[in-house]
């Protein structure tokens, strides 16, 4: 993920078109992410509709940017 | 039926993820109702808020990305099992230094988007933009701060709970990014 945002960054500096392939990247990561953290940290693998609960913010989320995104680009 | 009494360490455990549950659920929330707002005013004022993203600096918003990742992944490493007191605090204290490096960044990020926030056109934008990630940056500190008095005595569970809503923190961030920035 750090290399993807650092992708990010450096596309900001030359002042580069953003690839959305980088976007979508950083939104799958963080939902893996968040999934690693319920699931381990949590401890929430023997409670799998809590964890459902928890893992449905981040998607919901990533896919609402992602068909914010997505929406001028289509239409 | 006889049931086994609970031990002291179970009932402080279930105390525990329970306030834990409870903090996460509350966070997401509460940022999922500012988020979610964000998103809403962004496809009802397109233009208004296309033309305000151009102000932000998303470079030192992706900077801040990274320092906010290595922040996690020092409070990860103070809470793996098998970690000595040692480490944990070393961890804890990188850990809250990147935090507080996060602030600072914040803070100098918004003196250069200060001078945008008064203008009409962009009020809207700017009132949502200070308020999600000023909460968001409360909290940053907030915990940071925890970090901290934790590592001057570091108890596994402490540290266990703080880097879950650490993570939860840099979750809510990792959205937030995306959103507001590029969006």
């Amino acid at each position: 993920m750090m290399g993807v945002v650092s992708g990010v960054i450096s596309a900001q500096w030359k002042h580069e078109t953003l690839p959305v392939a980088a976007l979508v990247s950083i939104l799958l990561l963080t939902v893996f992410k968040a999934r690693l953290i319920i699931l381990d940290f949590m401890h929430l693998r023997e409670r799998p509709a809590l964890a459902a609960a928890l893992l449905a913010w981040p998607i919901l989320f990533c896919i609402a940017i992602l068909a914010r995104i997505a929406a001028p680009r289509l239409f | 039926m006889t049931m086994a009494p609970l031990s002291q360490d179970d009932a402080s455990d279930e105390g525990g993820d329970l306030l834990l549950w409870v903090l996460v659920f509350s966070e997401l929330a509460a940022f999922g109702i500012l988020l979610g707002g964000f998103l809403v005013m962004s496809v009802l004022h397109p233009e208004s808020f296309g033309a305000a993203k151009l102000h932000l600096s998303a470079r030192i918003a992706g900077f801040n990305t990274v320092v906010l990742l290595a922040s996690g992944w020092q409070a990860a490493l103070a809470a793996r099992a098998g970690a000595s007191a040692m480490q944990q605090r070393i961890a804890l204290l990188v850990a809250a230094a990147l935090g507080f490096v996060f602030v600072g960044l914040k803070f100098f990020e918004y003196s250069t988007e200060l001078t945008y926030a008064g203008d009409d056109t962009f009020a809207a934008f700017f009132e949502l933009y200070f308020m999600i990630t000023g909460f968001h940056l409360a909290h940053v500190a907030f915990v940071a701060g925890l970090f901290v008095l934790v590592a001057r005595r570091p108890e596994r569970s402490n540290i266990v709970m703080l880097t879950t809503i650490w993570h939860v923190i840099d979750i809510v961030w990792l959205v937030m990014f995306p959103l507001i920035y590029f969006g």
